[in-house]
């Protein structure tokens, strides 16, 4: 800690002790502590020895860093890129998870109610937006308050409170964004949400129940932004289900969007039908059997569970998986010169190559029931 | 002389004197140890937990998938001729274990002080070692190119001050603000032999610069796990730097830990 930030510490630690203890005990008089010195009463004046003292000696640190600005998002990896309706490889889901993620029909986000609702806390780490952090000073000592990540169309702003205030009970209302409170170990800021509602994780492809908590773990090494993320749910996840996402410091204000959402008539048939929730039932899911006749991998990898994201898991896989044909399309393969920058880099694998399967904004896949903008089944 | 006046110059006294008295006599503390110094313990076994690009890494990619890389044309080129069966009559089957790779590669991985000076990380899949050395660099002269080259490792301790507007305020409940532990650990290689950042032969050069930050935390219920990220820079085959950060938990033992040599195929 700097010497002018010991001094300010010391001031306003006397200023509270000051207001705390407005009678003085017994065991105060006895030790002369409030008895008068020329002036000065021997508490100020050990406090100012103190500060003395302290300005020439080298005081273990507080370890704060900045975060502010705008932060693109590398994406180089598929936390957001799924191009099948059932794709939860890896994914740390209880039975309940996964019966929830293969009921579900995307076509349901058509329905008015549903068009604009927010993504899950965990879409800061598998959308493709930046992340713009500001910082929310207290108005009066100017000191940080809290960090502020902005929110996008489709996702709340997160506010991290850095004071040390509680979480909310756990029956209080609960919103798209959560709660958050934040606290500094080392140079890394460890975040906590709660109180977020039920959403979905991956494109789509699985939820969080509005019991989860979501912990990030903010990492800059200079420029470069690394943020772990941990999503935890006692109803739909057997165990923690870790991500992490790096980002770029960018002077760049046209890499964040700040769109609105306005609902449309997209279906017809759920506006004639406004008690229709399309949805599949169980076992009946259309896509389940894409990511195998894809990519050769078996369908009991396919529907996740913890056990699929341990090495281990590759011995069951070795006798059962064959490598498919050359990729043809898609691949990610680098422009040829003069043609942009090729498919599946930068921000993410599905914005820049083909466009994304069943995302918001994105067009509807072709040839199943399942997407945005189909017909349900 | 009044109380308060001895408190004042007793207290500059001792600092004073905590802070100069060793360099006068001529006896500047040594700098400790990498070892003894480490901000955080590293030692143990530690399991990957692939739950990102699972399809590129928990099996062997089709030809010609380079999703999320971002190659140069030559690089892809070069992938296109991918043969493992190739590979592994060539004795190559290890390409693909580089240390650009190596920690993407779903396994357990065990670290150990190897020295004071030296920190050593095997892994169980492809049998690797990586050797982490802290200090001077050693000269590249005569080294060999290897698939885990030479690596560089520092600790980058918190930073010891920050602008007072970025402390948090004055907070309400009774934690401690901030947990003045932590660190992260620094590792630069070089020198590598050229090989694969995918199974499928998506390549990287021998000219490959690769940097990592490797951080640990610990959840409230005592769990440790390790970030690590990952940036390769490779002018020949990339186009921008390799950007990953694999994560991994620590096992209480080495009960899982199951070497399996190198596979050009699996």
């Amino acid at each position: 800690m700097g010497s002018h930030a010991v001094l300010f510490d010391l001031v306003d630690a006397g200023q509270r002790a000051k207001v705390k203890s407005q009678g003085k005990s017994t065991k105060a008089k006895v030790l002369g502590i409030g008895t008068r010195v020329k002036g000065m009463t021997y508490q100020k004046s050990v406090g100012a020895a103190l500060i003395v003292a302290m300005t020439f000696v080298a005081a273990p640190a507080y370890a704060q860093i900045d975060l502010t600005g705008t932060w693109q998002r590398v994406g180089q990896n598929d936390n957001g890129a799924s191009r099948e309706p059932v794709d939860l490889l890896g994914m740390p889901f209880s039975a309940d998870g996964r019966a929830k993620a293969l009921s579900y029909d995307i076509a349901s986000l058509s329905a008015t109610e549903r068009q604009c609702q927010m993504y899950p806390p965990i879409y800061a780490i598998v959308g493709p937006f930046p992340l713009q952090f500001t910082m929310v000073p207290d108005p009066v000592t100017q000191k940080l308050l809290a960090w502020k990540i902005a929110g996008w169309g489709d996702r709340d702003e997160t506010v991290i409170w850095m004071d040390g205030r509680p979480h909310p009970s756990k029956n209080a209302p609960h919103t798209h964004g959560g709660f958050t409170t934040g606290e500094w170990e080392g140079d890394t800021l460890t975040a906590v949400t709660t109180h977020f509602k039920l959403g979905d994780i991956k494109r789509h492809r699985g939820f969080n129940s509005d019991r989860a908590t979501m912990t990030y773990r903010f990492n800059r090494h200079g420029d470069v932004l690394t943020v772990t993320g941990l999503l935890e749910d006692p109803v739909y996840l057997a165990e923690p289900y870790a991500l992490t996402e790096i980002y770029r410091l960018t002077t760049n204000p046209n890499n964040f969007p700040l769109t609105a959402c306005e609902p449309i008539e997209e279906l017809p048939i759920l506006h004639e039908n406004p008690a229709l929730v399309p949805h599949y039932l169980p076992g009946k899911h259309p896509a389940m059997n894409e990511m195998t006749e894809h990519y050769n991998i078996p369908l009991e990898a396919v529907v996740g569970g913890p056990e699929t994201m341990y090495p281990e898991y590759r011995k069951k896989l070795k006798d059962k998986y064959v490598m498919p044909p050359p990729c043809k399309d898609g691949c990610g393969r680098p422009p040829a010169p003069g043609q942009g920058r090729g498919q599946g880099q930068g921000q993410g694998l599905d914005q820049q190559g083909a466009p994304p399967a069943g995302g918001r904004g994105a067009a509807p896949p072709a040839g199943r029931g399942g997407g945005r903008g189909a017909t349900p089944q | 002389m009044s109380r308060a006046l001895v408190v004042v110059v007793a207290s500059m006294f001792l600092a004073f004197g905590l802070v100069r008295l060793d360099a006068q006599r001529g006896n500047p503390q040594p700098p400790r140890a990498p070892k003894a110094a480490a901000p955080f313990d590293l030692t143990g076994y530690w399991v990957s937990i692939v739950t990102q690009d699972w399809r590129w890494r928990m099996v062997t990619p089709r030809k010609g998938d380079y999703q999320g890389v971002p190659l140069t044309l030559e690089a892809a080129k070069v992938a296109d001729t991918w043969d493992p069966a190739k590979d592994e009559a060539a004795g190559l089957q290890c390409k693909s274990y580089g240390a650009p790779a190596l920690m993407s590669v779903p396994g357990r991985i065990h670290i150990t002080w190897q020295d004071d000076n030296t920190l050593k990380v095997d892994t169980d899949a492809g049998m690797q070692t990586r050797v982490l050395r802290f200090g001077a660099a050693p000269k590249e002269a005569n080294t060999t190119r290897t698939w885990q080259g030479v690596s560089q490792a520092e600790w980058l301790l918190p930073r010891p001050n920050v602008p007072l507007q970025l402390r948090p305020t004055e907070r309400s409940a009774d934690t401690p603000p901030i947990r003045p532990s932590g660190g992260t650990l620094q590792v630069v290689t070089k020198n590598l032999r050229a090989g694969y950042l995918r199974k499928n032969g998506v390549p990287y050069s021998e000219n490959a610069l690769m940097t990592e930050y490797w951080d640990v935390y610990t959840r409230p219920n005592g769990e440790q796990w390790l970030t690590i990220t990952t940036q390769v820079e490779d002018p020949q085959y990339l186009r921008t730097a390799r950007l990953v950060a694999p994560v991994f938990k620590k096992e209480p033992d080495g009960a899982k830990w199951d070497p399996t040599p190198c596979s050009s195929t699996w």
